[in-house]
């Protein structure tokens, strides 16, 4: 579990106006809540954060406020962007404590070659995360998933998970996370060269409609 | 082609497209995605045409999602007709697009070859895209 230092200013102000105007000054609006705090909403230097945002990251946030400086440990909750650019909008940390378990999403990664791939068929990831609850500390990077035994028609579950003992998986057990599927066919189809009419569906409640009218 | 089964009403006002797309932003069922850089409506002609292109393109295996339904009714004046006398008769079904939006995602196959569909869809429609892969949206080629 990796674990960084960052630093935060408490922002007064609140709105789309001021998040703008910090964004044109290359500031980044943040809030970190928590269940036994208030929400506060902050001001982060998106530099401290490159590169420390993949997975499940551990910050001990230093929140200053004007002379006065507080630490606690925080999580990423929610990373909001630009869905074009990308750019950082807005983030959202979650007061942790180290001794409280709690639920967090974890990336699966799948290990070996898969012999159905081999043998033409088509691996399919249905699932990419896993929930799990357990201590902080304990929050591994990743869940990996040993494929090498998967042929076609083959698939893996949540209970094939190799899972420590301090780590309770909270997604349901039954649900698949890859299989290896027969390749589909293209059935080449006859292209239309007719002009296609105007289809149109049915409008609901316009049959009543009708029928009171009469 | 894709119209929808039930409508409640045969007609609907244009609207607008202003903003960028709030949903439908991620990669969410496959590893490769066509996402839009430009608002715009895309018919469900121009769909199946880009869905064809990329489906003979990818051949066999692979898997490939439409992230879009065209359920919005565009109506049409017949040609060569005075103003007035009414709203013109539904003509087509689009989709309404905005910047950001993934249209259509692709799993099960290679790098190159999810590329090269793209590629094709995307001179089957409208409006500029570019091609995405799963976290990593703020990707890099501009294909169109």
């Amino acid at each position: 579990m990796k674990r960084y230092n960052l630093q935060a200013e408490v922002r007064e102000e609140t709105g789309k106006g001021v998040a703008r105007k910090l964004r044109r000054a290359g500031l980044l609006p943040g809030v970190v809540y928590g269940k036994t705090r208030k929400s506060q909403p902050l001001i982060v230097d998106p530099i401290q954060l490159q590169n420390k945002m993949s997975g499940n990251v551990i910050f001990d946030l230093t929140i200053v406020d004007d002379d006065k400086e507080t630490k606690e440990t925080v999580m990423i909750k929610e990373i909001q962007r630009d869905p074009i650019k990308g750019d950082l909008l807005h983030i959202d940390f979650q007061h942790i404590s180290m001794d409280e378990k709690i639920s967090v999403s974890i990336p699966l990664s799948l290990k070996g070659d898969a012999p159905g791939v081999k043998e033409g068929g088509v691996l399919q990831q249905l699932l990419r995360e896993v929930e799990i609850e357990c201590l902080p500390a304990d929050i591994p990077e990743e869940l990996e998933l040993d494929i090498s035994d998967l042929h076609i028609g083959d698939s893996l579950m949540v209970s094939d998970l190799d899972v420590p003992e301090e780590i309770e998986i909270k997604t349901p057990l039954d649900e698949v996370i890859v299989t290896v599927v027969a390749p589909t066919e293209l059935v080449e189809e006859e292209i239309e060269e007719e002009e296609e009419e105007f289809v149109e569906p049915e409008v609901i409640g316009e049959e009543e409609a009708k029928k009171e009218e009469e | 082609m894709l119209i929808p089964k039930r409508v409640k009403h045969r007609k609907q006002h244009r609207g607008r497209m202003k903003g960028k797309a709030i949903r439908g932003t991620e990669i969410s069922f496959g590893e490769y995605g066509l996402q839009a850089l430009e608002p715009g409506w895309i018919t469900n002609r121009q769909i199946e045409a880009a869905r064809v292109a990329i489906t003979r393109s990818i051949k066999r295996g692979g898997k490939v999602w439409i992230k879009i339904f065209p359920d919005k009714p565009v109506t049409a004046k017949p040609a060569e007709t005075r103003m007035g006398s009414g709203k013109g008769a539904p003509e087509k079904w689009v989709a309404v697009v905005k910047p950001g939006r993934i249209m259509f995602e692709v799993a099960g196959v290679s790098e190159e070859l999810a590329r090269e569909a793209m590629r094709l869809a995307a001179h089957k429609l409208p409006i500029k895209t570019h091609f995405v892969k799963r976290e990593e949206l703020d990707g890099d080629a501009n294909e169109s």
